[in-house]
């Protein structure tokens, strides 16, 4: 399939972490309450309510991550728009939703049409026929991208993208960062809407049923209707709206009770874009996954931070993305549990990047560690006593001369006796040296016995 | 008439006028308060109000004079009850209007229209009817109602009593059902001669109030303080003399007799067209039905209110909206058409640029004299159902006291007596200019 | 452009009000006369609307949270038990 044809676009739709709705002081953690309990006149639209000003942590979010693709702010106060249309989970039956925030930039070679905040209406069961306006006014950012992108591997590849930045700033709820609508046309044909889908696997399934499903239309020479069609999650197919939307206009008017919102004077601490980052990591030689998992958690971030300044930043990577991590999953801690820990995670690192530990130990010490016990006097212990070169080859030298039948086998090839000697020499030293080191004493001895005995004929 | 004396103690003073007021015969009532007032201390101690039933009292009734709300119990008190509330006022009752705000006579209300204390057989004005005609008949101390185009001024004139619009912006209208947001305002409705109380209510009700950002650096007023500044020697009055000329012969013989008597009292009148006149009217009325359309949609008996019979949501969404009376079903088909794609660069957008004209035509009249004088209504009061099947009829009565709203000026009107009265415009936040102007007309203009 | 009953229709279905046909056609006649009363405000020439200055957005300090006040709005609920409000079904 001629990829040059397929048109694919997102709408995504970002839960901003706030402490309260857009344009009330109702809370905005709608998931923790039980139905109703979580509204007032103005988010349940009661007679008379007005709106608030709209809700600083939202547009400081929206612009912030419009700041990291690139995207250029509005260059005059934005206002906040009237959509009417009707619906039981829209209490006052239109939607507050703003003019772009910001508009142009890109995510990779995906082009951005723009960012605007908007409230969330209420949750409708469409089940059970009921409605509850806990979540009703929370606020959203909407993304909109241009239809850039040419298959679902660029899409996942775009929220991917899009998942860093918004961890990495701290902007998303953790619970929900976000819903996505898609939208989808090949070979020119009519564009076909998939809305709600809320995981990035789903997006993929969703666009590689379409771009199917549309392609043996195409094939059969029938055509694409333009529609909007619903995700099926079970299935992984897409299906028709039971009801048909029928072309609304929705009278967008701006809201009289909600004055235009300066966004030039908007401050926030400035911080370091995260591509720019993953750039710099991804050089140092630090593999893209571990990268982006470090980069999505600031506490992951710090101590790696602290940890390669130490110990290089491909060791720290490694370290942090997968034991450091493994220990925090394992747990299922959270990782701002690190920063008591970082005395001891730089000693373990230290001493594992310098193999004053073995791999072995480290492991111990870090378990010792998160289970809040003390490393110390165990670290010193393992990590200290390390042979030197002298000693080495004395044992090198025992371990040969009291197993002669095995130096016979290895003068006649076998070299797998190198590691029965290694073992020999490290179980003698506890451990306390590199292999490496004592493959090179073993090897010195017996060449150099090897030449002399030659000599010796 | 009959009013209850001012020297009982607060609390037994408010029991007497609520027996009082439940057997008004007036229809000045769509619910009659709570018993178990107590009056706190403050400026407005004991006094007794009459609060429009589109403004919210917590735990009380809230129709609108809408079938739609019938049984709608408020949750929460509107900004402006709250604040009087703290000063030390009663409520006595919810005020008969016209259903939604949509009248200018008193006559749409789903509970019936009210009547007209001192011209009887004749409208009382709207859409505030119920506020003006239970201060006109004595059966409150005040009554706060609300005004978009003339909506407390209209039913003061008919009534013979005194009121003032504030600035736009001055008094939160957190708690006000919405008719057209930008225009309205909260405003306080006075018996005649009592311009030193609605000075005080005034300055109760008025500033910044969080829950309405249209408020936003709006300072309160200081109208008791400044009420005797006004002096009429050397004054500058302007007149728009094309907008008079729109009134019937005896409103501008009234009037003319007014502007005579303030003449003789050291004011220079000067007369002026004011160029925008014509558009003044339709720049209010397509601005209000764009917002009332929108204010109207959240109106559908799901969350709250009368819900209709239906098999699906769409159904029963249709039938809760058919109780709304025919004024405000037309007003939202216009509403809707005239934000729709199809109306929207045509009218819309038009009533917006003619809006824009109009406030900076009138601003330049304003800054060159004290303030604009005119007639508040064209006509003295009229039978009832003489104007009521013809909305252009009805509408045409709005034509002077629209202007303030389209500005956001204060204004307000004071009674010349035979059903007439006399309009005060000021400019932008000159309320207290305003009020004080009120006073010191009174005084001259003793009601014939 | 006059309207016609199908316009009033239209308009109708978008503002969820119940409109018989014959009251489509009455209402169209009456919204047209409404509308030319008002027809001088397109003869206005446009003017430039002053732009609005903006303020800033709503920094919060917590939340607020009124239990009574979030009882009183779930008794005004026309339907619904524990809280919960029900609505006719989308058909």
């Amino acid at each position: 399939m001629d990829e040059e044809e397929v048109k694919i676009g997102l709408e995504v739709h970002i839960y901003p972490r706030t402490e309260c709705k857009m344009f009330c002081r109702c809370s905005a953690s709608f998931l923790e309450s039980p139905p109703n309990t979580n509204i007032c006149p103005i988010c349940a639209g009661h007679p008379g309510a007005k709106p608030m000003p709209p809700n600083a942590q939202a547009v400081r979010a929206g612009i912030q991550l419009a700041a990291v693709f690139g995207m250029k702010a509005a260059d005059k106060p934005v206002f906040t728009m009237r959509k009417h249309y009707f619906y039981p989970d829209l209490p006052s039956n239109y939607q507050r939703t703003s003019e772009p925030l910001a508009v142009g930039g890109a995510i990779g070679e995906c082009g951005l049409r723009e960012i605007h905040f908007e409230e969330d209406p209420g949750q409708y069961d469409l089940t059970k026929g009921t409605v509850d306006l806990n979540r009703s006014g929370v606020p959203l950012l909407e993304l909109v991208t241009e239809p850039d992108m040419r298959s679902s591997r660029e899409a996942r590849a775009l929220l991917s993208d899009l998942l860093l930045a918004l961890e990495y700033l701290q902007l998303s709820r953790a619970e929900m960062p976000f819903k996505v609508d898609t939208n989808i046309s090949i070979g020119g044909g009519n564009r076909v809407e998939v809305k709600n889908i809320n995981s990035l696997s789903g997006v993929v399934k969703a666009l590689d049923f379409e771009a199917s499903r549309q392609t043996e239309l195409c094939s059969a020479g029938k055509s694409v209707e333009q529609e909007t069609r619903h995700f099926d999650a079970v299935n992984g197919s897409t299906l028709p709206l039971r009801y048909k939307e029928t072309l609304e206009d929705y009278r967008y008017m701006p809201d009289p009770d909600i004055g235009p919102i300066r966004t030039d004077n908007v401050v926030y601490e400035q911080q370091e874009n995260p591509f720019l980052i993953l750039k710099r990591m991804t050089t140092e030689g630090i593999s893209g996954p571990d990268a982006r998992t470090i980069i999505a958690d600031r506490h992951l971030l710090d101590a790696h931070s602290r940890i390669a300044a130490v110990c290089g930043p491909r060791f720290s990577s490694v370290f942090v993305a997968g034991d450091i991590r493994a220990e925090l999953n394992y747990r299922k801690s959270d990782s701002s549990a690190l920063d008591s820990m970082m005395g001891g995670l730089l000693e373990i690192a230290a001493g594992r990047s310098s193999s004053r530990l073995s791999n072995l130990n480290a492991t111990m010490l870090l378990r010792t560690l998160f289970d809040g016990g003390s490393i110390h006097p165990a670290i010193d212990e393992l990590s200290g006593g390390w042979y030197g070169r002298e000693t080495i080859n004395d044992v090198a030298a025992r371990a040969i001369s009291e197993h002669p039948d095995a130096v016979e086998k290895y003068r006649k090839g076998n070299m797998e006796v190198l590691n029965y000697f290694v073992g020999l020499c490290m179980k003698e030293m506890r451990g306390k040296a590199k292999s490496a080191d004592i493959i090179s004493a073993l090897r010195g001895i017996l060449d150099a016995d090897a030449r002399g005995s030659e000599k010796g004929k | 008439m009959v009013t209850v004396p001012d020297d009982m103690p607060p609390d037994t003073r408010f029991g007497a006028m609520l027996d009082n007021a439940s057997r008004d015969n007036l229809n000045c009532f769509i619910t009659l308060c709570s018993p178990k007032q107590h009056s706190r201390e403050g400026r407005l101690r004991g006094a007794v109000f009459g609060i429009k039933d589109n403004l919210a009292v917590r735990g009380e009734r809230m129709t609108c004079a809408s079938r739609l709300l019938e049984n709608y119990i408020a949750p929460y008190d509107a900004t402006v009850v709250k604040r009087l509330k703290n000063s030390g006022a009663l409520i006595l009752g919810k005020t008969n209007m016209d259903e939604f705000a949509c009248g200018s006579s008193g006559e749409t209300s789903a509970f019936g229209p009210t009547r007209n204390p001192i011209f009887p057989g004749k409208v009382p004005g709207g859409s505030s009817s119920g506020s003006a005609a239970s201060v006109a008949a004595g059966l409150v101390d005040a009554a706060i109602g609300s005004d978009t185009g003339g909506s407390v001024r209209c039913p003061a004139a008919f009534c013979g009593i005194e009121a003032f619009k504030p600035t736009y912006g001055r008094v939160s209208r957190h708690g006000l059902a919405d008719m057209s947001m930008s225009l309205e305002s909260p405003a306080p409705i006075v018996p005649a001669g009592s311009t030193a109380l609605l000075a005080k209510i005034i300055d109760a009700i008025s500033g910044y109030d969080e829950y309405d950002q249209t408020t936003y650096g709006a300072a309160g007023t200081e109208c008791l303080r400044s009420l005797e500044d006004f002096s009429l020697s050397g004054a500058r009055l302007s007149v728009p003399s094309n907008l008079v000329d729109l009134c019937s012969p005896g409103i501008r013989e009234s009037f003319a007799f007014a502007v005579g008597k303030l003449r003789a009292a050291g004011a220079g009148i000067d007369e002026l067209n004011l160029n925008s006149a014509r558009t003044v009217l339709p720049a209010y009325y397509l601005t209000m039905y764009s917002e009332f359309a929108s204010a109207m949609q959240r109106y559908d008996g799901l969350k709250f209110g009368y819900r209709g019979e239906g098999a699906g949501v769409g159904e029963v969404m249709k039938n809760s909206r058919s109780v709304l009376g025919a004024e405000v079903r037309r007003r939202i088909l216009l509403g809707t058409y005239v934000t729709s794609v199809e109306g929207k660069s045509e009218w819309y957008e038009k009533a917006m640029n003619a809006r824009a004209a109009i406030i900076e035509e009138t601003a330049a009249v304003l800054s060159s004299c004290d303030l604009m004088i005119l007639p508040t209504m064209p006509i003295t009061p009229y039978p009832f159902g003489e104007r009521l099947s013809d909305p252009l009829l009805m509408y045409a009565t709005d034509v002077l006291t629209v202007l303030p709203n389209v500005c956001g000026l204060p204004a307000g009107c004071i009674p010349l007596g035979g059903g007439a009265s006399l309009q005060l415009i000021g400019a932008r936040n000159s309320d207290e200019k305003v009020v004080s102007a009120m006073k010191a007309f009174s005084g001259v203009l003793q009601n014939g | 452009m006059p309207l016609v009953a199908d316009d009033v229709k239209r308009l109708a279905r978008l503002s969820m009000l119940a409109v018989e046909a014959t009251e489509a056609e009455s209402l169209s006649s009456e919204m047209n006369a409404i509308l030319g009363f008002f027809s001088s405000v397109k003869d206005y020439p446009s003017s430039r609307r002053n732009a609005q200055s903006g303020h800033a957005p709503r920094e919060d300090g917590g939340c607020v949270r009124d239990e009574a006040e979030a009882d009183s709005i779930v008794a005004e609920f026309p339907a619904g038990e524990s809280r919960n409000l029900n609505v006719p079904r989308v058909l």
